[in-house]
């Protein structure tokens, strides 16, 4: 039931990424039910590195720029999102800091997903929190095994380059 | 970044404008305090049950459908509550000052002049000081054909029986005195309420009916406070002689005028207390509304805030307000499940120690409670008071029970059910404890004291989460 002030849900791009990939489309709805969109105007800042995460966001228009910024005070940029995908998944976890930060590029509407909605989500509907969570901690595993794979590379790298030297 | 080293001409103002908006906010809140009572119990109840519509939800219930029952069901428990529970805590207290100060029953006779001349009474004098003559009938000047009444309080100060007359007499000579023949607490075989049917009596010259011309009053018990009282007198000279500066003092006299006054007081704000809080057609109708938004919609309420909010700050905002919901929520429940579980236990253990006013005390125990320290104490009192004034006794074996049931309850309250239910102790300082419950008391008596400690506790956790918050956010 849908009080008549109350906007239709965004039902669109949003379920096309991974997360959502398992869910029917009565599923996408609760989901959508969730989503809070936002729009940012081009140089502003989504999350910024080392705070505390609420959520992810994924880009619906526009495009965002992450990057990291690095002790000696060097930015790196990581990547750049464009509509259909997400950014600060992690934040879906818990509430440690930000690895990265975010920018809009450009005029960037975003939707995001909040972890406390989530974990709520989880308690009322555990079927479609379950389906969501589980494909978080695949993307989240999937990405530690190309970590690892990385790291293994990079072990082998700098024996053999002992071994030559 | 490089700005926020020094500080600014535009920050220093803006620091002052910020504060000046904190302090109108403050000042405007205050204000309108009591048009946000409703808002603020149904805020509290919303964290009460949000859980139970959570569940309802996951049983696929319809938010709002499964909003509804829970409404309903609570304002009906509401009502059943008010209508079985209240009386019995109100005669349970009214019974509770009658045993302290005993009950003070009264009888009057209508004196009417049928004579042709004026009548005159000025003095009225008892043979028993337990029984008053009404002050303020005398002196009575009766026309011919007046009447007016003569009302004799029977003020027992022993169970023991007493047999007394009040004689009522006027200047005029030539008029005998009107006898009145009073007894109290006379053994049930000499106890016909009325001796003597009224009478025409002449006395002297003047013709005077009275309705009755004697009464027996019946065991009436005087009360604990009463023998409390005769204990008191009894050992005054010893007082006097041990302090001087009592000599001008009616130590007993004193202490009962005292203890009197607050019994009545306490009874005659309860109902007034009571009403004060839940009357009012806008409490009872809104604060179910409010309560039916904040858990049909709590979700969409926080989504049009966060909607409001510049971008800079919104996830900081938001992340604070999941926080305070957290502290919070966990603070609200694990109190009132501590109350109701420390109620009912306290029930228990003084139904199975024999205490008759288990009830009360249970309940007055079970809500001081919230207040640390002082609350046990507070239950442990109070079941002291209901014990001796049981038992008429006041000795170890009166008093241990109580004690016994109060620690016990107190050592589950601590092991059991305070680790559980209560998700984050919050630890406020026990001078904080003492000096907020002073001046709740000083600002709103009792209920005061009562939400004295929520209240600090609630402020401290928010308070506590803004500053964690923005320093993870580095903005202090």
């Amino acid at each position: 039931m849908r009080w008549p002030w109350q906007k239709k849900s965004t039902v669109g791009r949003w379920a096309d990424i991974p997360l959502f990939e398992d869910l029917s489309n009565r599923e996408q709805q609760e989901v959508g039910k969730l989503l809070q969109r936002k729009t940012f105007k081009p140089g502003e800042q989504i999350f910024k590195q080392g705070n505390p995460g609420v959520g992810l966001f994924i880009v619906m228009t526009g495009s965002v720029e992450v990057m990291q910024e690095e002790e000696d005070g060097t930015v790196l940029e990581l990547a750049t999102a464009k509509p259909g995908e997400f950014i600060g998944e992690l934040a879906l976890l818990d509430d440690s800091p930000r690895t990265a930060s975010a920018v809009a590029v450009d005029e960037t509407s975003v939707v995001a997903l909040f972890r406390t909605d989530l974990l709520a989500l989880a308690e009322t509907r555990p079927r479609v929190g379950v389906k969501i969570l589980v494909q978080l901690s695949q993307i989240v595993a999937e990405r530690l095994r190309r970590t690892n794979r990385a790291l293994k590379d990079f072990r082998l790298m700098v024996d053999s380059a002992q071994e030559d030297a | 970044m490089e700005e926020s080293r020094g500080l600014t001409i535009s920050q220093f103002l803006r620091g002052i404008l910020v504060a000046l908006v904190l302090a109108g906010a403050g000042w405007l809140l205050y204000t309108i305090r009591g048009t946000l009572m409703p808002f603020g119990v149904a805020f509290v109840l919303s964290y009460l049950l949000v859980p139970v519509v959570d569940y309802l939800e996951s049983h696929r219930v319809n938010r709002i459908v499964g909003t509804a029952v829970v409404l309903v069901s609570i304002i009906g428990l509401f009502v059943v509550s008010i209508v079985t529970f209240i009386p019995v805590l109100v005669t349970g207290m009214a019974d509770m000052k009658d045993n302290i100060l005993g009950t003070r029953p009264t009888w009057s006779c209508v004196v009417a002049n049928r004579g042709w001349e004026v009548l005159e009474f000025t003095e009225g004098k008892t043979s028993h000081p337990d029984f008053v003559l009404s002050s303020n009938v005398l002196p009575i000047e009766l026309a011919p054909g007046e009447q007016d009444t003569i009302t004799v309080e029977y003020v027992p100060t022993t169970l023991a029986p007493v047999v007394a007359t009040a004689v009522i007499s006027g200047d005029d000579e030539k008029v005998d005195p009107l006898v009145l023949q009073l007894s109290g607490n006379l053994s049930e075989e000499a106890d016909p309420r009325n001796l003597v049917p009224g009478t025409m009596k002449s006395l002297g010259p003047a013709l005077v009916a009275v309705s009755d011309t004697a009464y027996a009053f019946g065991r009436v018990d005087p009360g604990y406070l009463m023998h409390f009282q005769m204990q008191v007198a009894a050992l005054q000279p010893e007082m006097e002689m041990a302090f001087p500066r009592f000599q001008d003092v009616d130590i007993a006299q004193a202490i009962g005028s005292r203890v009197q006054k607050a019994a009545t007081d306490v009874l005659k704000e309860t109902p007034a207390l009571l009403g004060g809080v839940l009357s009012g057609i806008t409490f009872l109708v809104i604060v179910p509304l409010v309560l039916f938004f904040l858990l049909a919609e709590g979700r969409s309420i926080k989504r049009g805030l966060i909607e409001v909010i510049p971008n800079q700050y919104f996830e900081m905002v938001l992340n604070l307000l999941d926080r305070i919901d957290q502290q919070l929520g966990g603070y609200i429940r694990g109190m009132v499940m501590s109350v109701m579980i420390v109620s009912m236990l306290s029930m228990l253990g003084l139904r199975i120690i024999g205490l008759n006013d288990y009830l009360v005390v249970g309940t007055i125990a079970g809500v001081a409670n919230i207040i640390p320290y002082l609350g046990p104490l507070i239950g442990i009192l109070a079941g002291t008071i209901a014990a001796v004034l049981q038992y008429s006794t006041l000795g170890w074996a009166t008093i241990l029970p109580v004690v016994i049931v109060f620690l016990t309850v107190q050592l589950m309250d601590n092991v059991f059910v305070q680790p559980v239910v209560v998700a984050r102790s919050v630890n406020l300082h026990p001078l904080i404890v003492i000096f907020v419950v002073l001046v709740g008391s000083q600002m709103f008596g009792a209920v005061g004291m009562l939400l004295a400690v929520p209240l600090t506790a609630v402020l401290k956790v928010s308070i506590q989460t803004v500053y964690e918050s923005l320093r993870s956010y580095s903005l202090t």
